[in-house]
């Protein structure tokens, strides 16, 4: 065994869900190119074509609209309740994505329809000392 | 299909009962349920054992069911573990209707056993969150009150609810817990306690979220002919559905289509319509959930069941008594128990036997029992119809 020090590392809550373009963050689900319809997280079968002939890996929007959102009091303890945790419709693909929502504690705070966009940030620190990122949302700065 | 009867059920007090092991809870009920149906353990030829969290909160996985019948005497016959959130007891009962409906077994036992609380909120809290897909909206931290609120939001900026007409569904399920022997709160409370109460995800707080707590039913299901041979007072299982959403990634979420569409099948499957029930089980969980389930299940129009707390149409003595037993909020909700409990309340009822919230003259009941959030929509919903 090798006892040199481990180096810290950044580590997504969700494999794969996310890739950066440049400082851009996008979520990574699938589309299927005959229908249009786009899936997140990542279905390999078009739910409404069902074949997996034309669905394909896709690079999803990274902007939308809230849809309903709510802050959290009572959760399981690695969360750190409370915290604010929604839906949001992401355009272009118009489809209901779960995520936690930054920069909010008030639940009455935003309205249904409010742009939001997606940030990276940090969740928590695991046991072996790493940081665990994940996606969420925020309110478009004005 | 055969015509498949209730001729016994069983049920243990829905509580916190730290000191007693998952299989004594079981053991219990189902012993009820031979008592009540004058039948001795070698008369079952089946069982179907529900249960959601035991893997979680005791880490008893795969043989449970096994577990909890050896204590009974059950020995060499097939017993399978049914699992399906919190539909789980009622998904047992359905597969226990099907072996005696199919004509393969005359005798059949459902049964369903929770243990959801081990001084540890904590650990319940995780547990049920597995309801929801864990590898993404549990793993993002969306908790099932956290799933609810955000449907209640909704809902109320689509109908115009009010917190005021959310937290009646409560006051009155805790006033008919008060007339049930097994249920876990028996203690009245107000429209003011329900909205003062701890917030846990607005605009749900504690008093309208289903407590944590322990229990088991048990149901006893056979043929016309074992029926009439074993039974004075045998109840009709007019309708058995179950089914899964859609999962579409935009729809309403308002709405509960996919209660909407097991209603109808279970109604066309009874030959009746709502008009005809007298009182239904509804699975209030929250009590969004009772008004969003009564109105997709096509009991109350949509949008109108506000008005019908207002007026206590749905009280026990109203138009349609929904959750006479207390429902989940008062009852309680150990979560595998709860779908084979709402059946023995609707059989007692149907039986004239459930005492103090007796529904009158009651001969039809409806048992709806629905689990889970997988992208906003429900993984199961289980609709039963039953009839004296």
């Amino acid at each position: 065994m090798s006892d040199v020090t481990q180096e810290k590392k950044t580590i997504p809550l969700i494999p794969g869900a996310f890739e950066m373009e440049g400082n851009e963050p996008h979520l990574i689900g699938t589309k299927c190119t005959k229908c249009g319809k786009a899936f997140f997280p990542p279905r390999y079968i078009c739910s409404y074509c069902l074949t997996d002939e034309w669905i394909e890996r896709a690079k999803l929007g990274n902007k939308g609209k809230l849809y309903v959102y709510t802050v959290i009091n009572v959760a399981s303890r690695e969360f750190n309740p409370p915290y604010a945790f929604g839906f949001v419709m992401i355009e272009p693909e118009n489809i209901r994505i779960a995520t936690l929502i930054s920069g909010v504690q008030d639940p009455n705070e935003l309205q249904s329809g409010t742009e939001m966009e997606m940030v990276i940030e940090k969740l928590r620190t695991d046991k072996a000392g790493n940081d665990v990122t994940t996606f969420k949302f925020r309110r478009v700065a004005k | 299909m055969r015509e498949v009867a209730v001729i016994g059920v069983g049920m243990t007090n829905f509580g916190k009962f730290i000191d007693t092991p998952l299989k004594e809870l079981g053991r219990r009920a189902t012993w009820d349920a031979l008592k009540d149906a004058g039948m001795s353990p070698n008369d079952i030829q089946i069982a179907y054992v529900g249960n959601a969290c035991a893997s979680i909160i005791t880490g008893q996985v795969m043989v449970l069911g096994q577990i909890v019948l050896k204590e009974v005497g059950i020995r060499n016959i097939p017993i399978t573990n049914v699992e399906n959130a919190c539909a789980s007891g009622s998904s047992a009962f359905r597969e226990a209707w099907m072996a005696v409906a199919s004509g393969i077994y005359d005798v059949a036992l459902a049964v369903g056993v929770e243990k959801l609380y081990a001084g540890d909120t904590s650990l319940s809290t995780k547990a049920l969150a597995g309801a929801t897909e864990v590898e993404y909206e549990a793993n993002l931290g969306l908790t099932m009150p956290g799933h609810w609120a955000l449907r209640a939001k909704r809902f109320m900026e689509k109908y115009g609810t009010t917190r005021e007409q959310l937290a009646k569904v409560s006051v009155k399920n805790h006033r008919n817990g008060c007339l049930n022997p097994r249920s876990q709160y028996k203690k009245e409370c107000t429209v003011e306690e329900v909205l003062n109460s701890r917030m846990i995800a607005d605009p749900l707080t504690i008093m309208s979220c289903n407590p944590l707590g322990d229990g088991a039913a048990a149901a006893i299901l056979v043929s016309r002919e074992v029926a009439a041979r074993c039974s004075a007072r045998p109840v009709w299982v007019a309708a058995s559905v179950l089914t899964t959403g859609s999962y579409d990634l935009n729809r309403d979420i308002s709405r509960n289509q996919l209660e909407g569409l097991a209603g109808k099948q279970a109604f066309q499957m009874a030959g009746i319509g709502p008009e005809d029930l007298d009182l239904a089980e509804v699975h209030d969980c929250f009590t969004i959930a009772e008004f969003m389930r009564v109105e997709g299940l096509g009991l109350v129009p949509e949008g109108e069941y506000g008005k019908w707390l207002d007026e206590g149409w749905s009280n026990i003595d109203g138009k349609l008594a929904v959750n006479p037993s207390g429902g989940l909020l008062a009852k309680g909700h150990p979560v595998g128990a709860t779908g084979v409990a709402q059946i023995a309340e609707v059989a007692w009822h149907l039986r004239g036997e459930a005492g103090e919230r007796q529904v009158p003259n009651a001969k039809v009941g409806l048992a709806h029992c629905s689990g889970g959030g997988v992208a906003s929509d429900t993984p199961a919903c289980c609709v039963h119809i039953l009839k004296k």
